[in-house]
């Protein structure tokens, strides 16, 4: 009888022991959760503005050196976090759009022919229009 | 039957738990900290790109379209020709403080804007740059251009009893000391208005007045041009004439074609053949005379008005007339904010013929 009792204390102080831990691992395991979806939508999201950078300042580049310059540069197909984006040259800005967002920077270029694209793109200054071949 | 100690929660244990606890609420607030930290230098970072771009396309190009107007504009842009443009400068003030935003690509930002020569004087959309000297005598039609402006000014008064005013600071006396006192300070302005003086050109110190404009001043003089009448280049009459809108005009807010209803016979300006006269207003009946007008003089530039007290159609001359203007400033004050960026640009300011070298200070804030 004695050593029966010895058993079935153990036991119990054991299983509170691991709700313990599984109840840390659960706060943890939220936390962690909801830092990376911040940290993916973060991630899209400096990239998207980092390709909008690139490319407007390749165009007003292409724009301040004028007749002549040629320039080939690289637009990748998606994020970073595998996010698909679609790019838009129009009224003397670009914007990039993504998920539910998007992100405009004026341009300095106000005759610009042609679309970037994703991929690699040929852009030439001829006779002052900033064109994508 | 003897019931043993716990092996779990033991002295051990509780022990452990409490150091963990403490290393946990130790790291959570450095993390958090160094966290924001990242975040405000990201910020910064990405509001500097943005002013960089947005700054440059507002000093650089005309925006589009080209010929843009408060509702047609999609992108900003302020300048036409290498050079600030005033008319575009005074629609962009005129627009909705959010509208700008959208048109600059700001959206969910703030930013505060404004312009001031190399000297660090306010510019105005108007004709006058700061400081102003403003001589009058009994007329002070033009005072209200002053008072209803934030700009700097000094009242030379020469009449009966001097008007409530808000200038910088005040002379008074005679009709030729104060004058003279004017000429002997015009190296202090940037702007003179003379308004019905009542003094011959040979009863003062004109050579003043003619080193103020020759050395790159805006002389502004309305009314009789007795003093005016020699010295200056152009050949004035007195006539008693209606007058008629003939020339675009930064300075007159009217069609071509508007009639101009003069009260009183008045001077004007009879040079027929001096090709530099920018005519505004001519007479109806002789287009060779001219009444409100401007020409070079040196390096500055002088507008003769015969008449502030004229009409046009049923609205005031002198209510048609930008002599001054609003400060170029736009956007709310930005005290208390955390994070603001600033850049500085330097660009030539078209004004009135003038080429003005500016600097441009931009915040933009979260």
């Amino acid at each position: 009888m004695l050593f029966s009792s010895r058993k079935a204390q153990a036991s119990a102080e054991f299983m509170a022991y691991v709700v313990m831990l599984l109840v840390v691992l659960l706060v943890a395991a939220f936390i962690a959760i909801n830092t990376t979806e911040d940290v993916r939508t973060e991630s899209a999201n400096n990239d998207a503005k980092r390709i909008a950078y690139v490319v407007a300042s390749e165009i007003n580049m292409a724009n301040e050196i004028g007749d002549g310059y040629t320039r080939r540069f690289f637009i990748p197909e998606q994020l970073k976090n595998g996010e698909n984006f679609s790019l838009n040259v129009a009224s003397q800005r670009i914007t990039v759009s993504w998920s539910n967002a998007n992100y405009s920077l004026p341009l300095t270029a106000s005759n610009i022919t042609g679309s970037p694209i994703k991929g690699y793109n040929t852009m030439k200054n001829i006779g002052g229009v900033v064109v994508f071949v | 039957m003897f019931l043993y100690k716990g092996q779990v929660f033991s002295g051990d244990f509780i022990l452990s738990i409490s150091v963990f606890l403490l290393v946990l609420v130790i790291i959570i607030p450095v993390f958090s900290q160094l966290s924001d930290q990242i975040n405000r230098k990201n910020t910064q970072q990405e509001l500097e790109t943005r002013l960089l771009f947005v700054s440059e396309s507002l000093v650089k190009t005309g925006g589009y379209p080209e010929n843009w107007n408060k509702s047609s504009v999609q992108t900003l842009g302020l300048s036409d020709d290498d050079r600030l443009n005033i008319t575009k400068i005074r629609l962009f003030m005129e627009m909705d403080y959010n509208e700008t935003k959208s048109a600059m690509t700001l959206e969910g930002l703030d930013y505060r804007l404004y312009m001031t020569d190399m000297n660090g004087y306010n510019l105005y959309t108007g004709l006058s740059l700061e400081p102003v000297a403003y001589f009058a005598v009994d007329d002070t039609i033009a005072q209200s251009h002053l008072e209803n402006s934030s700009i700097v000014w000094d009242m030379y008064f020469a009449g009966s009893s001097l008007p409530a005013n808000s200038g910088r600071n005040v002379y008074t006396g005679t009709k030729a000391d104060v004058f003279n006192a004017l000429a002997a300070n015009q190296s202090k302005y940037k702007t003179i208005i003379i308004e019905e003086p009542q003094l011959g050109y040979d009863t003062v110190d004109i050579q003043g007045i003619k080193d103020f404009v020759k050395t790159g001043g805006v002389l502004i003089f309305a009314g009789s041009a007795d003093m005016i009448s020699k010295n200056f280049s152009m050949t004035f009459l007195q006539a008693s004439e209606q007058g008629v809108v003939v020339g675009n005009s930064d300075l007159l807010n009217a069609s071509i074609g508007e009639n101009v209803v003069f009260n009183n016979s008045q001077w004007v300006i009879a040079n027929t053949t001096f090709e530099k006269l920018n005519a505004i207003v001519s007479s109806a009946t002789n287009q060779s005379r001219c009444m409100i007008c401007s020409w070079s003089y040196g390096a500055g530039k002088i507008y003769y008005i015969s008449d502030l007290a004229a009409g046009i159609g049923s609205r005031n001359l002198t209510s048609l007339l930008l002599l001054t203007g609003k400060s170029i400033e736009k956007g709310p004050d930005l005290s208390g904010q955390n994070i603001v960026i600033v850049t500085n640009r330097h660009a030539l300011l078209n004004k009135f013929d003038f080429d003005i070298y500016t600097a441009m200070r931009f915040f933009i804030w979260v």
